[in-house]
């Protein structure tokens, strides 16, 4: 019976699951079709067929199933297009030391945020969190004027370093500190402990989970940035990965699908790597009440 | 007391130094400016004018409907993410078959690039989509959604879509945070199954559900990136949110209107995030 | 929470000076040069008020100075300019930027070249010279980011404005300011079969006509004609025919003032079916064998001959002789031709080397660069022009441009009376035709498409035009 009962409800998810992935699958089996196919599919998005003029109405052809498989899409994006790949690694460069530097000084600002008592506590918080709320728009002619005064112009530094000191990943570590209870600090503490000593034995291991679920948070943030680059970055081999899938017209929609396929890849290796790492980490380190 | 408060305050300092050096530089001077903007009349130069740009902006009739636009979305797609999302959490909770697989697809529409979602948007939602083709397959006429009343309904699936995975994570791990023997207590004491998550759920997931809440928020308004791809600066007024007013107003060189309507917004949202921050820290007055 | 307060007005304070000195001059341009720059500027603090006239001085001559120069598209004629004005100005170096984009990424790299500019341009900062055919010159006046040429132009007595189409000079004005001068400008006109209208015996005034005259007196000559010879007006679609006849009654659907739009009427939907009326009823087509009219669009004399003579040697007995008319255009404060400027040049208001970079717009309209045969559009420059034509007047003929088809190899001749005729047009031209489409007449084309598709009904799409004006009028 209890059986049944997990098999019935692993049905339903996974049923759900799959309308979920859709899009998923979608880009991918199309990304084994010809540019022809793809072509005859996809014609007619954003068209109003003559039908007064006599032309024969007509539909997008959803398909899953190439007639074909190819990989033609894949050679012309990889062999073809060098700027694809180009700016595939100045994506990864640009995201990887956002990251790390993120998660540095982000979880040390937490910890005060979290732990620590002094006065404004609160408001600075709610200063971190309104910064998170301003649409882009607002602060891009200061950020442009900060960004050249500084000289970072047209340099990745103009968009790693605000990366870095984003309110995001204060806000989200804080949230999972919240969680650890003082009496593990206070223990410490007796013990003679300092500040540092504590966040670094004590509070680090236990807010593991938290820093993974922010690094995959962070990757998939940051990976699809594409507003920050258009303006920073004026010149096109050094913009990331993004902003060459971030619109797709007609003449762009032959290779459109294995770029999209191969510019997720790295993220889907990354959700099956920690995804099982960041929920378990949280079972296996059981926190007690 | 105050000697170990005064002690805090150092360490505070020590450990909030490097964020806070960046914030400032990156966010706090960029965020102030930017509220500097809207009460002058020009970006570079220009004279103090008070509450004018204000008043233009609360003056425009595509403002005001924009916000209660986005009103409208947020305030119905946000419940509705974060009680399928926590309902999900649930589920995936449970001793289920291929639990991490599940897990994985859940989480996986967040990698998808903008690009491939406008993609399948118009293959779906197109005049020539799959969806018109089932109309007339029952003889009904076609609609074009992103036109019609039901486009915000379009909207609100896709965000769900995209941003449920999101949600999903932190909820997974806000509710394995919770210590299993409170849950062990109430089974003793004989408490019912609504009983404790009242009880012990709710009150233990107030710091994620706070962390939840905003990042959803925050989420809604970045469906715009999508929309406007497809139907472009002035959409069909039922999906005209602030999002395009402020980004017309960007385009057209307007700072001024576009700083007024984003602090309007904030102070909006704001008044939403003290009631939630005052709610948490009666849960935090509860761990100290 | 005090502290906190005093900290951010402090940063604020800081930010704000320092913002306003970014204000005053971009001092990385003239560092790029690493020259002999001391840090010393031309006096430049009356760009805080803007509506001083003033003259610029001469450019200096033995500072180095370094011009921006911002294009979306790379153009040869900018680049061999450079060439020759660094030539001339050892110490001056002109800075081409354009975008490198292909049809494939064309839109986003547009919108990023729309950001970019901007945003740079209300930091203070942004090029001196700035190509503006792709950016909303209507706002960059109104946050006043473009210096007024006129003033400008009036102060110095080396820019000789009578050498130049003062037509032209007088069309481009916004609200009497000058804040953008082309390198070129095409005209447009309707392209008639002189031989038709000859024989119909109808007489019209094409001086001030509107598109509904037009359609009246097309449709009374081409009354009985065969089927390839019934139509009146070809090379039009029908929803770009709306727009025409909407802006000719353009109070009827639009209040600006009061920010309504009246789309959801009778008006609009008989506007809607009277179009569609004279595509099915084959007065108007978007591709017509032989049609009474056609619109064309005029590049440079060389096109306008070739669009002349071309009718000339049609075969099958369809050979007839063509003659230019004015479009229809009813806008009392125009009348007359119409015309669309190219490569328009904007000079950026806080430009610390605005001497300089006014010098090299004078030097990319001067008889030197304009006087190249190779240039897009009619050259800006009259003596350049007058010079160009009478070379062609001299040579006889010209060849036609067409590698295969009927045309191939033919010859056609050239005299002073087509030179004449096109003169008229060009002086004549006053009406100016917005680069870009506005907003309204994108989304009115955009809509109509599914009614002459016919997949839409006229009411529906009136509403869309309606809702989506409404939100434009009202920001």
């Amino acid at each position: 019976m209890v059986l049944l009962r997990k098999a019935a409800w692993t049905a339903v998810m996974s049923m759900i699951a799959l309308a979920m992935l859709l899009p998923i699958l979608f880009t991918f089996a199309n990304s084994f079709m010809t540019e022809r196919e793809i072509d005859h599919n996809y014609r007619l998005i954003g068209r109003m067929v003559n039908v007064a003029a006599g032309e024969k109405n007509g539909f997008i052809n959803l398909k899953l199933i190439p007639d074909w498989v190819s990989l033609s899409q894949y050679g012309e994006v990889l062999v073809r297009k060098p700027l694809f790949l180009h700016m595939f690694w100045n994506s990864v460069f640009m995201v990887v030391p956002i990251i790390v530097g993120q998660v540095v000084a982000a979880s040390l600002a937490a910890y005060a945020f979290a732990k620590l008592r002094f006065r404004g506590r609160e408001k600075l918080f709610l200063v971190y969190l309104m910064t998170m709320l301003m649409p882009f728009q607002v602060t891009l002619v200061p950020n442009y004027i900060i960004a050249n005064k500084l000289g970072l112009m047209n340099s990745t530094s103009a968009i790693i370093l605000p990366g870095i000191f984003s309110a995001f990943g204060v806000f989200m570590l804080r949230q999972f500190m919240l969680y650890i209870p003082y009496s593990y600090l206070e223990a410490a503490k007796m013990d003679g402990a300092g500040q540092l000593r504590i966040f670094c034995s004590i509070m680090l291991p236990l807010i593991k989970p938290g820093m993974a679920a922010l690094t995959v948070l962070l990757f998939v943030d940051n990976w699809n940035m594409v507003e920050q680059p258009l303006v920073f970055l004026e010149d096109a081999f050094r913009q990331p990965l993004s902003l060459y899938l971030s619109r797709i017209n007609e003449e762009a929609r032959g290779v459109a699908f294995a770029a999209s396929a191969l510019y997720m890849a790295p993220m889907v290796l990354l959700f099956l790597y920690a995804e099982s790492y960041f929920i378990e980490g949280i079972q296996l380190s059981g926190i007690k009440g | 007391m105050s000697r170990l408060q005064r002690k805090d305050w150092t360490a505070a300092v020590l450990f909030l130094a490097p964020s806070l050096i960046g914030f400032s530089v990156f966010y706090l001077i960029p965020f102030a400016a930017g509220l500097l903007y809207s009460f002058r009349n020009s970006t570079i130069g220009g004279a103090f004018v008070g509450f004018d740009n204000y008043e233009a902006v609360l003056s425009s009739g595509s403002f005001r409907k924009a916000a209660a636009n986005t009103l409208l979305f947020t305030g119905v797609s946000v419940p509705l993410i974060i009680a399928l999302s926590l309902c999900f959490a649930h589920l995936l909770n449970r001793r289920l078959f291929i639990r991490n697989w599940l897990q994985t697809a859940f989480v996986l529409p967040l990698v998808v690039p903008v690009a491939s979602i406008v993609m399948m948007w118009q293959v779906l939602f197109d005049w020539n989509g799959t969806l018109n083709m089932w109309l007339q397959h029952w003889h009904m006429g076609r609609i074009d959604w992103m036109k019609s009343g039901g486009s915000m309904a379009v909207l609100t699936v896709v965000y769900i879509w995209k941003n449920i995975g999101y949600n999903i994570i932190l909820f997974l791990a806000g509710l394995q945070s919770i210590p299993k023997d409170y849950y062990e207590t109430a089974d003793i004491e004989g408490a019912s199954g609504l009983h404790k998550w009242l009880h012990i759920t709710s009150v233990y997931l107030t710091p994620t559900m706070f962390f939840v809440v905003l990042m959803s928020i925050i989420n809604s308004f970045k469906v715009f990136r999508e929309t406007y791809l497809i139907a472009g600066d002035y959409p069909h007024d039922r999906i005209y949110m602030l999002q395009h007013y402020m980004n017309n107003m960007f385009m057209s060189l307007d700072v001024q209107k576009l700083t007024a309507a984003a602090a309007l917004m904030v102070a909006g949202i704001l008044l939403f995030v003290s009631v939630m921050l005052m709610t948490e820290r009666r849960f935090r007055s509860f761990m100290e | 929470m005090k502290k906190i307060m005093l900290t951010i007005l402090a940063t604020v304070f800081v930010f704000t000076i320092s913002a306003c000195k970014a204000g005053n001059g971009n001092l990385n341009h003239v560092a790029d040069t690493g020259g002999v720059n001391t840090g010393q500027q031309p006096t430049e603090h009356s760009a805080s008020e803007p509506d001083q006239p003033k003259g610029l001085g001469a450019p200096s001559t033995t500072k180095q100075k370094t011009v921006v120069f911002s294009t979306f598209f790379p153009s040869d004629y900018f680049k061999e300019a450079k060439k020759k004005y660094e030539a001339k100005h050892p110490n001056i170096t002109i800075d081409l930027r354009s975008v490198e984009t292909d049809n494939a990424h064309l839109e986003e790299n547009l919108e990023k070249f729309a950001k970019t500019t901007g945003t740079a341009m209300l930091s203070g900062q942004g090029p001196d010279l700035i190509e503006m055919d792709q950016l909303p010159s209507g706002d960059y006046v109104k946050q006043k980011l473009l210096a007024n040429l006129g003033e400008i132009i009036d102060q110095d007595p080396d820019f000789k404005k009578e050498q130049y189409f003062t037509n032209i000079l007088e069309g481009i004005k916004v609200n009497g300011g000058m804040y953008g001068l082309p390198i070129g400008f095409f005209i447009y006109g309707l392209m008639g079969n002189e031989d038709a209208i000859q024989k119909s015996g109808v007489t019209f005034d094409d001086s001030h006509w509107s598109w509904e005259q037009f359609i009246a007196t097309a449709q009374a000559m081409t009354q009985g004609a065969d089927k390839d010879h019934q139509y009146a007006l070809g090379g039009s679609m029908p929803e770009y025919m709306t727009v025409q006849f909407v802006n000719e009654r353009y109070a009827t659907f639009v209040n600006q003032e009061q920010k309504n739009a009246n789309f959801v009427s009778g008006d609009f939907t008989d506007l809607l079916q009277q179009v569609k009326t004279l595509f099915d009823k084959k007065v108007v087509s978007t591709e017509a064998r032989f049609p009474l009219f056609k619109t064309v669009q005029v590049n440079s004399p060389v096109d306008y001959i070739r669009e002349l003579r071309m009718s000339e040697f049609l075969s099958g007995g369809n050979a007839h002789t063509s003659k230019l008319y004015l479009s229809p255009n009813a806008d009392p404060q125009h009348p007359g031709g119409s015309f669309r400027t190219y490569q328009t040049i904007g000079l950026n208001e806080r430009s610390s080397v605005k001497a300089e970079a006014w010098d090299f717009m004078k030097f990319l309209l001067s008889d030197e660069m304009q006087g190249k045969p190779d240039g897009a559009g009619f050259p800006l420059n009259k003596t350049s022009y007058a010079k160009k034509a009478q070379a062609l007047v001299q040579k006889g003929s010209i060849e036609s441009d067409q590698p295969i088809g009927p045309m191939k190899g033919k010859s056609f001749k050239i005299t002073q009376q087509d030179i004449d005729d096109l003169d008229k047009f060009l002086d004549g031209a006053t009406y100016p035709l917005q680069f870009k489409p506005s907003k309204i007449d994108e989304i009115i084309a955009a809509e109509a498409q599914a009614f002459f598709a016919g997949q839409k009904s006229a009411d529906e799409v009136a509403k869309l035009i309606q809702n989506r004006v409404t939100t434009y009028l009202n920001e």
